[in-house]
């Protein structure tokens, strides 16, 4: 998606300079000459496909061709997908936004709109970036009740600056019009009361800690509804063996997901968190894509290849590390100072973890119910850490750390029952403070002290 | 084999320390203010405690760096966290420690350590000034009092008052405010000790307090914090002689292990 921070690369981009590609639609352009200027940054031919897929698939948002659906983590990306939409997520552009250094300025422009400082700063950097009209406009809006409630009320209030606007926008797509929510509706899966203006808003009901036949069915009727509802508002094809395919090729590419974790195993690691984070874009929205499978394949390829190779890549392995939740997307020297400096190498992140098990295409909405519903993170505490354990002894690592990224709940709220647990297990946790897209909320060297001392403790 | 003396250096964001060691015994040590310039200020440490020990650098066989400007002192052959050296310089004075509270300028810690004095867990204050040695320093400057006079007023207080806010500068304010109040300073002071306690006591329990507790950092010269500090942990804690070289105590430590295993 990103790979290393731009400002790493004296890449200046302004707000202004990032505007005036939106308003002469050169966005593409923009994309790919800085693909282009960072071509060497990339380690892993799939690590670059990745950014290559998210910067295509943005600037089919900016295109408008087809209809474009705003999704929050872990919405289900196969039904979309095969319904033809085009997928946009908030909180993966914000990373972007964050690597570009503009962050600090969208959630400038949130806060001065209200939006507490308290709040995710992934979701609060993602409205700033709509007041100021930097990302495209949606069409819809999904998200899932489980794991984040800051999505949910991100894509409310992005609805209702939407309705306060006297116009649409700079973005407004052609045909847009014709694509506007034609009705109202309030129950889970369909939209919450749209007025026609402003695109509606699905919000997927995942009940908390019920995993049973009923919160199977539950959940997948939610699914066909939303299918149904959509086919028909947005006019699109109600064809179930699109969505089938679609999950056919989520399950390709879950396959090679699956063999390149394999290959995490080993010592020396073949490919780090350090090279994989960006990943994350394409477990939030790329499954059911050709181009996640292709992306997959090809970084269980280089893997493999590095594996093969005598010594794997030389680089000294002096502890193991499991990483939780996400890591800085700023500038900074956090993971190069862990891997190159004090040795220890992220093996796996939670991010990379594949919880679900493969799909069946003949049961499209169930199987897709099934793998929200199995999210380790949903649901009591005990599950996450009881995964975080089998993580941790599956990839042999000697440490894990939590990043508590600021104002994630889910996440942080659990972090220290997760420690007390792998305590108990002789797994040693560091819990690091600080914020995935504000710098502001990150210090640096207070950080890399803990990193360190922490790496001594192991070592 | 006659061992070689070995220098610890602790460059703490409001003192630098040095200790100089042969085998178990300190030779000399320092303690000055950092001020703005952490490598000068890790030079002169490590000269006055070499002329307290009657020694020159030549003679010293290795030197550990620890401390927020560990990298700042070019000269140190290793540089080694401040918590892996709290725990080493703590388990040296009392070897039954399991856990470590330091209260530094900036920073204050909690560190669970095994019997032979290894970091098993830890965890640090985040990034605001509450229950560190600077929030004291600025509470004494708003009181008009010395740093090092306040553990002894606040054994005069009579009044029980409350801190309420754990951020330095409303917390500052809240000062200000008791003393227009009309409030004795040595109430507010003591209040500012509980304070301090209680913010420490929190981070504590994050790690789980293990029997004995050793405190070290400048902070455990004031008796007050010590004092608060304890009852609210339920149990005594060592306090070393000079609890501010135990950071640059336990980095000669890993200086003389250092040594002795190149051979030196």
């Amino acid at each position: 998606m990103v790979g290393p921070p731009l400002d790493d690369f004296g890449l200046n981009l302004t707000k202004s300079v990032v505007r005036h590609a939106l308003r002469t639609r050169a966005v593409s352009a923009l994309g790919r000459s800085i693909l282009a200027m960072r071509r060497n940054a990339f380690s892993l031919r799939s690590t670059q496909a990745v950014a290559e897929f998210a910067l295509e698939e943005t600037v089919r948002a900016f295109n408008g061709k087809a209809p474009t659906a705003w999704t929050s983590a872990f919405a289900p990306s196969e039904l979309l997908r095969g319904m033809g939409l085009t997928l946009f997520s908030p909180e993966a552009a914000s990373a972007v936004l964050s690597a570009f250094g503009l962050a600090t300025q969208m959630l400038g422009v949130a806060e001065a709109h209200g939006h507490s400082r308290d709040t995710c700063t992934f979701h609060r950097a993602a409205m700033g970036a709509h007041i100021e009209g930097i990302f495209p406009r949606p069409d819809l809006l999904v998200a899932a009740s489980h794991l984040c409630d800051g999505a949910p009320r991100l894509f409310c209030s992005i609805r209702e600056v939407m309705a306060h606007r006297e116009e649409d926008g700079p973005h407004r797509k052609a045909g847009g019009k014709d694509r506007k929510a034609e009705g109202n509706g309030a129950d889970s899966g369909s939209p919450v009361d749209a007025p026609p203006s402003y695109p509606p808003f699905y919000l997927l009901d995942i009940p908390w800690g019920d995993t049973g036949r009923d919160a199977v069915r539950y959940v997948a009727s939610q699914l066909e509804s939303l299918f149904h509802d959509l086919a028909q508002r947005f006019r699109l094809p109600g064809d179930l063996e699109r969505v089938k395919e679609a999950i056919r090729l989520s399950n390709e590419a879950r396959k090679w997901a699956v063999a390149a974790n394999e290959l995490k195993r080993l010592s020396p690691c073949p490919v780090t968190a350090r090279e994989v984070a960006d990943y994350v874009y394409v477990l939030f929205i790329g499954f059911g894509s050709e181009e996640a499978v292709r992306i997959y394949r090809t970084l269980y390829e280089e893997a493999s290849a590095r594996a093969h190779r005598s010594g794997g890549q030389g680089v000294e392995e002096r502890c193991r590390i499991l990483w939780l939740h996400l890591r800085p997307f700023y500038a900074g020297r956090l993971w190069t100072y862990m891997e190159e400096t004090l040795g220890a190498r992220i093996v796996f992140d939670e991010f990379s973890n594949i919880y679900w098990d493969e799909l069946d295409p003949d049961k499209p909405f169930e199987s897709l119910a099934v793998k929200a519903l199995s999210h380790p993170g949903h649901g009591p505490i005990e599950r996450r850490a009881r995964t975080v354990l089998r993580l941790a002894e599956e990839y042999h690592v000697d440490g894990v750390i939590h990043f508590s990224h600021w104002g994630c709940r889910q996440s942080s709220g659990g972090a220290l029952m997760i420690k007390d647990y792998l305590k108990e297990h002789g797994v040693p946790m560091l819990i690091l403070d600080g914020d995935c897209i504000d710098r502001r909320n990150y210090a640096e060297g207070q950080a890399m002290t803990r990193l360190e001392g922490f790496v001594e403790m192991l070592a | 084999m006659d061992r070689l003396p070995v220098a610890g250096i602790d460059v703490g964001s409001l003192s630098a320390e040095a200790v100089i060691m042969r085998g178990d015994e300190v030779l000399g040590y320092s303690i000055l203010p950092t001020g703005a310039d952490s490598r000068g200020a890790a030079e002169k440490a490590l000269a006055v405690a070499l002329e307290n020990a009657h020694m020159t650098a030549g003679d010293l066989a290795f030197i550990v760096a620890t401390g927020y400007g560990r990298i700042s002192v070019p000269f140190a052959n290793k540089r080694v966290t401040e918590i892996t050296c709290h725990a080493k310089g703590a388990h040296f004075l009392f070897p039954k420690t399991r856990t470590v509270i330091d209260i530094g300028g900036q920073d204050s810690k909690v560190i669970q350590i095994d019997e032979s004095g290894r970091v098993v867990d830890f965890a640090m204050n985040d990034k605001c000034a509450a229950g560190t040695g600077r929030f004291l320093e600025v509470m004494a400057r708003a009181l008009e009092v010395d740093l090092e006079a306040m553990g002894d007023l606040s054994k005069k207080s009579r009044k029980h008052l409350v801190i309420s806010s754990m951020c330095t500068v409303f917390a500052e304010s809240e000062v200000v405010s008791l003393i227009a109040r009309g409030e004795a300073k040595e109430d507010i002071i003591s209040a500012l000790h509980e304070s301090v306690a209680e913010r420490v006591s929190s981070l504590a329990q994050r790690v789980g307090v293990l029997h004995q507790v050793t405190m070290t950092g400048g902070v455990a010269k004031n008796e007050g914090v010590v004092r608060s500090l304890g009852q609210k942990l339920g149990m005594p804690m060592n306090i070393p002689p000079e609890p501010q070289i135990v950071g640059a105590l336990g980095a000669a430590i890993i200086s003389r292990e250092l040594a002795d295993g190149a051979g030196r």
